[in-house]
């Protein structure tokens, strides 16, 4: 196998994992991008969405982030998200709730800015309802 | 001389005030640990950010970086003030600390003819200031220690709301909190937070030995600092408001144990006092005893 490279997700609240990865896979604006080894240097920000990685044993690892950063410096990435949850730490109903009341927030007039926030909430709580479902395989 | 049974309950009064007190006190404590905890764990983000757009800020050119508006420094009349309170007293001198330096920053810039828009953050703050006759544009509950980081966001927004979203934008926007020292030692006081000095910025790269690496940008640098920025100051205000927490927590936990120990030389002032009137009134019945005694003796 390849090499590895360490990653550290943070978010404003605590940090969230630290150890060595094989794969890494987050969610940048314009879609889904892989990191490896050896990577070029490489910073990015990221949207809502799944990050996987999968560690140094092996196993694949699920979480949601809700948007933030990624930067990859000499086999040493960083994540900075604003909230980052890993798939087995989602109360799958919670989430299922969350998305039906952020589309329900979505209906009505709204300013554009109040809507494109609104669309970033709808997402952040689709995507943890899809990486919820992740943990259950 | 009050009688012996007021002095009594008197001092039962005291002893459960002491209780309460103590119990606070010890409660302050706990909470000033989590608070400083959350510092703790908060500060790797904190010092990521700063570095990232260090890392970012000396890849896009002066003129784009004095197009973003949050670095935007601007001439007017009208200035905008958060001010970071408690929602609750029984904290010492902290309320009123940091509602008088917000007072003053709000007279001083009145004097000088500017107009002061004002957005508090805590109960406290919110009704004292309304009372002496200010009105504050938007007032927030103070966040717990365990407040959900999209709460915080909620108060970014209003409060970068004033600076590029507002209909009469603010041409700078100060923030009053409490910065935490120590446990016994807490500082109000009013800094500047917006516009974000832009050398500032460009200066944090510089310190940087890897800012000369050439990284990829996805998108690219100029975009990057756009979306940076506002997280950048979400989480100043964040860090504001956690530090205004442990301020608080501090501040109450010193003023309870102090009032813990002005409960305890009250009662030991009343159980002299209680004593000497006991005594008293024994040498009273005594004298009387005595008195009627010699009085039979003589006959």
């Amino acid at each position: 196998m390849a090499g590895t490279f360490s990653l550290e997700i943070v978010t404003p609240a605590q940090a969230v994992y630290n150890g060595e990865v094989a794969e890494f896979q987050a969610p940048g604006l314009d879609g889904y991008f892989g990191v490896l080894h050896n990577r070029a240097p490489l910073i990015s920000a990221l949207g809502p969405g799944q990050l996987k990685f999968k560690d140094a044993e092996g196993l694949t690892r699920y979480l949601v982030i809700s948007g933030g950063f990624f930067q990859v410096l000499r086999n040493k990435a960083i994540v900075l998200a604003d909230a980052a949850e890993f798939a087995e730490d989602i109360d799958a109903a919670a989430a299922a709730a969350a998305e039906q009341a952020a589309r329900d927030r979505l209906s009505g007039v709204l300013s554009d800015a109040e809507r494109t926030r609104r669309q970033r909430v709808l997402a952040f709580a689709k995507a943890r309802v899809k990486v919820a479902g992740q943990a259950r395989r | 001389m009050a009688s012996l049974r007021d002095i009594r309950s008197k001092i039962g009064t005291v002893k459960n005030i002491r209780k309460i007190t103590q119990a606070m006190k010890m409660v302050a404590a706990a909470k000033l640990r989590k608070a400083q905890e959350k510092v703790d764990a908060a500060r790797p983000f904190a010092d990521k950010m700063k570095e990232l757009l260090g890392e970012v800020a000396p890849h896009v050119p002066a003129e784009v970086i004095a197009r973003q508006p949050l670095l935007q420094t601007r001439e007017g009349q009208r200035v905008g003030l958060v001010v970071i309170s408690s929602d609750r007293g029984l904290c010492g001198s902290y309320n009123n600390q940091i509602i008088r330096k917000a007072q003053e920053f709000c007279q001083q810039r009145q004097a000088a003819g500017q107009v002061v828009d004002l957005i508090t953050i805590g109960r406290k703050c919110g009704a004292t200031l309304r009372m002496r006759g200010y009105h504050p544009q938007q007032s927030f509950p103070m966040v717990g220690v365990d407040a959900p980081y999209a709460e915080v966001q909620a108060i970014t927004e209003a409060v970068v709301g004033l600076y590029i979203r507002a209909d009469e934008p603010v041409s700078e926007v100060w923030i009053a909190y409490t910065e935490f020292v120590n446990a016994v030692l807490q500082n109000a006081r009013v800094e500047r937070f917006l516009p974000i000095e832009a050398g500032a910025v460009v200066d944090a790269g510089v310190e940087q030995p890897s800012s000369n690496v050439e990284y990829e940008y996805e998108p690219d640098a100029e975009q990057m600092l756009a979306e940076l920025l506002p997280r950048f100051v979400d989480n100043q205000v964040y860090q504001y408001l956690l530090e205004a927490t442990a301020s608080e927590y501090g501040s109450r936990m010193t003023a309870m144990s102090k009032a813990s120990d002005n409960a305890g030389e009250l009662i030991d002032t009343l159980t002299l006092q209680y004593n000497r009137a006991r005594q008293d009134a024994i040498t009273k019945e005594l004298l009387d005893i005595v008195g009627g005694a010699a009085a039979l003796a003589e006959k």
